[in-house]
């Protein structure tokens, strides 16, 4: 893939490969066996920690990590996408390309900082939360979908890209959207990968 | 015409219950509720209709005639060439006292129940097609409260959306 | 207690026990032919009557005789003493033996068969008594009611009164409830004083005639009293056109004084001279002796069918009367041979003669050719017009058909048909008049309704699911709707002329067409197909028909029995279990939902009951009895339901009637338990005063 091509040209082509992978080379799972497999587990744990969503939180946060760490590198060997450049590219790869094979979903970028190390994800159709309605006491602080924070967090420190990533809001729990913040701390120069550039 | 509504489960408890009354119409300082001894009353006929939703639900043929759809009522789940959830609506099942009432079965067996009452003496006239197409609409919002992680299967249904809904449909569908 | 009479039963609340026994399904049956069973009038003379009340203390020998009534050879004033003493003491001897065969294997076959149950209901010979025919015919009308439905009310309230002052809320009451709704049932399908223009149920069969032979009256009292029946017709102005006395049989009864052996042979000679000279039998009843002081002195109870007036002044003035055991025991003698020497074969005669002479005749008229049939119906002008002479106007102007006309000779043939248990003949009777009275709606009504009671009652064996569609239920509802438009004819035509009452008197009818035809679905063995009837005809009864408050109650809480009773015979042997494991199931309804395994027992009851239905209208029922104040009635229905609503949260709410009832009641109870705390305390005074 040419990382020289121009922005929109490369947008586009991020575009058709997303589509490409998630047409021809994912299995697929029913939606509604997916949402509920998620839904129960999130529901379990609401049970288990004693309705502490707090620590809820963290647990989908931890067992995001624990996936993103490993599907990143499902995700690489699909797609072969070369290093990006900067976080603009990477906010990119990751609505196009990553929401797009794992979820069919393209969550609109958004909100950049001004030093454009921070951007946020606008997710308009979470198959996270479909049929999800809170419970009155969760409303307030329990992040349904925080599991994805986990994920985004453990694939880009993969990357060598140590981000914090974290929900603002979220219509389960009244908000007009569900925003994803990602913002990165620093880049790990140390721990290249073998195998990488 | 004011209706009462619930949705019971298996062991006949309720999980959801509305009474339907028509607002805000201009005639709506007339049309109000049910009076208050069949307020007291209504959970009781419906309970007692209850007998006679079983009986249609397990009956293996269809020779009971109600409602105006005539593919298979009363023979919930038997018949195979039946549209989806034609086959649900019941129709009129029972009568009290001019009060009619109707019911709908879901295929994991709750029973939506409907007692339709009236305010003139006749005994009321129940659409059957508007009913169905009520039930069929809150049966759909009711699968989607079961795939709400956070319900918990046979609890009463404590969503104010799902309330909404169902008294918005019944606003579309019932009291025109 | 051992097994239950019929008579015990059906006055369960007058005896001191209260077992939970079943009871027949065919019970009601039984009432019906005890309600339609032949009726005895009974003339006597003054002098007679004078000495009966100084011996006994009762007013007359037909007040004495009413108590003998109902299943002669069940012997129920025996009873009475059975209840209090050991029952092998029961003594059987027949101490005044008039010892024929018959009656001895009567007596042998009650012994077998007293109880409710094992008892052929064809066999048992019911008998009602009346007072005199003249008596009869100037007291009544025929614009009486069959029953009057403030007496009715009356009645059962002095009946819950009773209940009320005798139980507690804890008593087991189904029984005694069923007893009472049979009692009101049998109250409001018979009446022993009405004579009616249209059927002869109530015409006596039978006219007793006594004379006191101790005082001697002899041969010549006895001819001026015959001569004075049988000119009935011609010396009271108002004798009936539909009625006549060559149907009736009379009988002499000499009461005699047992002790002198002479006065025997004296009652025995003039027994023989009535029969040589006046053509008439006698029957001896030894009434006065002196043994009957020694003997034990047995309570005399209320005979089960008696006229509604009798039963409420019986009520208001609760007189305890006793007669000698022996004494009873001689009576039932005497009557049993009353009834299977003379009035049983007396009516056979009749039928036949009646069968061979009018109803042959018409039926060789037809030879059963329809086409034939067709034609004469079609010009029905020859047919009418010899109708038309057979009907005579009364006094009032009224028209009815005359006692010799063969319409009415049919009928009466058909209705002892029916008092005989011979149902299939009174069918097939019933069914032929009932074309012959296409113009005479009251006839009709009340032809089509027996019509439908003689095949529910055994003219056919066995009562299928579509006989009971398309034949019976018809029956019933034409009988039913023709009631319903004389009422409604009635009360157009002559609402100005003020016989307001006309209405009311039909619709007493519809009434008892109602009453007869729920109560005979509900004895049908296949109570899935046959209680949805009953219930449509229960409803009927409320919607339609005239009743007091109490026994509009009474008939919602046979809804709800009807209810219960629905059960499909697939899964009857099933139900009593399933509900006790409801409230197993519910007491465990704490464990998980779904694993638990009594739910897929119950899955082969679903829908197969309608217990639900039943605790709902036994609820309804608790409401109203609450609102007439019958707090122990409440307390009872809400002790049916119990196990039904327990531990569904849908009706047992604080703002549900359910809860308020409870609370209402509740109320109730501690108020009374105070007062009765307070008059127990008094009580406990009065009695060590006595003692």
């Amino acid at each position: 893939m040419s990382s020289k091509s121009s922005g929109s040209a490369q947008l586009r082509s991020l575009k058709i490969m997303g589509e490409d992978v998630w047409k021809n080379r994912t299995e697929k799972v029913n939606a509604e066996l997916f949402t509920l497999t998620y839904g129960s587990i999130v529901s379990q744990l609401c049970i288990d920690y004693q309705r502490d969503f707090q620590k809820v939180n963290k647990q989908l946060f931890s067992m995001g990590y624990n996936i993103g760490v490993r599907l990143i590198e499902d995700f690489l060997a699909k797609t072969a996408l070369p290093r990006c450049e900067n976080m603009v590219k990477t906010s990119e790869a990751i609505s196009k390309c990553a929401f797009k094979i794992f979820l069919n979903m393209t969550p609109q970028v958004t909100n950049f900082s001004p030093e454009k190390d921070a951007f946020s994800l606008i997710i308009d159709e979470n198959p996270l939360s479909d049929f999800v309605e809170l419970p009155m006491d969760a409303m307030k602080q329990l992040w349904y979908s925080n599991i994805l924070c986990g994920v985004l967090k453990g694939a880009l420190q993969m990357v060598q890209l140590e981000c914090d990533v974290w929900f603002i809001s979220d219509v389960l729990k009244g908000d007009a959207h569900t925003e994803l913040r990602i913002k990165l701390n620093k880049v790990l120069k140390d721990e290249i990968p073998i195998g990488e550039d | 015409m004011p209706q009462y509504f619930a949705i019971l489960g298996k062991s006949d408890n309720p999980v959801y219950e509305a009474e339907f009354t028509t607002q805000q119409g201009q005639q709506g300082q007339l049309q109000k509720g049910f009076p208050q001894h069949l307020k007291e009353l209504n959970p009781f006929i419906m309970h007692a209709s209850l007998d006679i939703i079983e009986d249609l639900q397990w009956k293996l043929n269809s020779n009971v005639q109600h409602g105006t759809n005539n593919s298979g009522f009363g023979s919930f789940l038997r018949s195979k060439n039946v549209n989806v959830t034609d086959n649900c609506y019941l129709g009129k099942v029972d009568h009290f006292y001019g009060l009619a009432i109707t019911a709908y079965l879901t295929f994991s067996g709750m029973k939506f129940v409907m007692i339709h009452g009236n305010l003139d003496k006749n005994s009321t006239q129940v659409d059957d097609n508007a009913v169905k197409s009520f039930y069929q609409e809150v049966h759909e919002l009711y699968i989607k409260t079961l795939m709400n992680p956070f319900y918990k299967i046979n609890d009463p249904i404590t969503s104010a959306a799902f309330d909404t809904r169902v008294r918005s449909l019944a606003r579309k569908y019932l009291n025109k | 207690m051992g097994k239950l009479s019929y008579e015990g039963y059906m006055n369960l609340l007058f005896h001191p026990e209260y077992d939970e026994e079943t009871i027949p399904s065919d019970i009601a049956k039984r009432i019906i032919s005890n309600a339609i069973s032949p009726v005895i009038s009974v003339t006597s003379t003054p002098e007679l009557d004078e000495h009966i009340q100084q011996a006994y203390g009762i007013d007359s020998l037909y007040m004495l005789l009413r108590f003998f009534g109902n299943c002669v050879t069940d012997r129920d004033q025996t009873n009475e003493y059975s209840f209090g003493e050991a029952p092998e003491n029961k003594p059987s001897d027949g101490s005044s033996s008039t010892g024929t065969s018959p009656a001895d294997s009567n007596l042998r076959s009650r012994k077998r068969s007293n109880t409710l149950f094992q008892r052929d209901l064809t066999q048992s010979r019911y008998i009602r008594f009346t007072r005199s025919l003249g008596d009869l015919v100037e007291s009544g009308s025929p614009d009486d009611m069959l029953f009057d439905y403030h007496s009715l009310e009356t009645f059962l309230q002095a009946m819950l009164r009773r209940i009320e002052s005798q139980t507690t809320d804890k008593t087991t009451h189904t029984l005694l409830k069923k007893s009472l709704y049979h009692r009101f049932f049998s109250l409001a399908i018979s009446s022993t004083s009405y004579l009616s223009p249209y059927e002869a149920f109530n015409h006596p069969v039978v006219s007793l005639i006594a004379l006191d032979t101790h005082l001697g009256q002899g041969y010549d009292d006895a001819r001026d009293l015959l001569s004075e029946f049988k000119s009935l017709s011609s010396t009271t102005e108002i004798f009936p056109v539909f009625l006549s006395t060559t149907d009736i049989l009379p009988v002499f009864l000499l009461c005699y004084y047992a002790d002198s052996d002479e006065e025997y042979e004296s009652s025995k000679a003039l027994a023989r001279k009535l029969k040589k000279q006046l053509f008439v039998e006698s029957i001896l009843l030894p009434l006065w002796k002196e043994s009957y002081q020694e003997n034990v002195q047995v309570p005399l109870h209320q005979p089960v069918m008696t006229s509604l007036d009798e039963m409420l002044f019986m009520m208001q003035s609760p007189v305890c009367l006793k007669l000698s055991l022996e004494l009873i025991n001689a009576t039932y003698d005497v009557l049993e041979n009353l009834v299977n020497d003379l009035m049983v074969p007396f009516m056979q005669r009749k039928i036949s003669f009646w069968d061979e002479t009018v109803l042959q005749t018409r039926k060789s008229l037809f030879h059963g050719n329809k086409l034939f049939k067709r034609f004469m119906s079609r010009t029905a002008g020859g047919n009418n017009v010899q109708q038309q002479s057979s009907l005579v106007k009364d006094k009032e102007g009224r028209n009815y058909f005359i006692f010799s006309s063969p319409e009415l000779l049919m009928r009466k043939l058909a209705d002892w048909s029916m008092m005989l248990g011979e149902f299939k003949r009174a069918y097939s009777t019933y069914d032929l008049i009932s074309h012959d009275f296409e113009g005479f709606p009251k006839y009709l009504a009340s032809c089509l309704e027996w019509c439908a009671v003689s095949v529910l009652m055994g003219a056919q064996n066995i009562v299928t699911a579509k006989m009971l569609k398309s034949d019976i239920d018809p029956l019933i509802q034409r009988a039913v709707d023709t009631y319903e438009a004389c009422a409604l004819d009635q009360s157009s035509t002559n609402g100005v002329s003020g016989s307001l009452h006309d209405g009311p008197i039909v619709r007493s009818y519809e009434t008892r067409c109602l009453f007869l035809a729920s109560e005979l679905y509900l004895s049908l063995s296949d109570t899935w197909t046959s209680t949805p009837y009953a219930l449509q005809n229960l409803e009927t009864i409320l919607g339609e028909c005239k009743l007091g408050p109490c026994s509009q109650i009474m008939i919602w809480e046979r809804i709800s029995d009807c209810y219960y009773l629905r059960i499909d015979p697939r899964i009857r042997h099933k139900v009593p279990s399933a509900a006790a494991k409801k409230s197993e199931r519910e007491s465990n309804g704490m464990m998980e939902i779904g694993t638990d395994g009594n739910l897929h027992e119950d899955i082969v009851t679903k829908g197969f009951t309608r217990l639900r239905k039943a605790a709902f209208f036994r609820l309804i029922s608790a409401t109203m009895w609450a609102e007439q104040k019958q707090w122990r009635q409440v307390a009872w229905c809400l002790k049916d339901i119990e196990g039904s609503y327990e531990g569904i949260n849908l009706v047992n709410r604080k703002n549900l009637t359910l809860a308020k009832l409870k609370d209402e009641l509740a109320k109730k109870e501690n108020f009374s338990e105070g007062q009765i705390h307070e008059k127990s305390s008094v009580n406990v005074a009065t009695k060590a005063v006595i003692e």
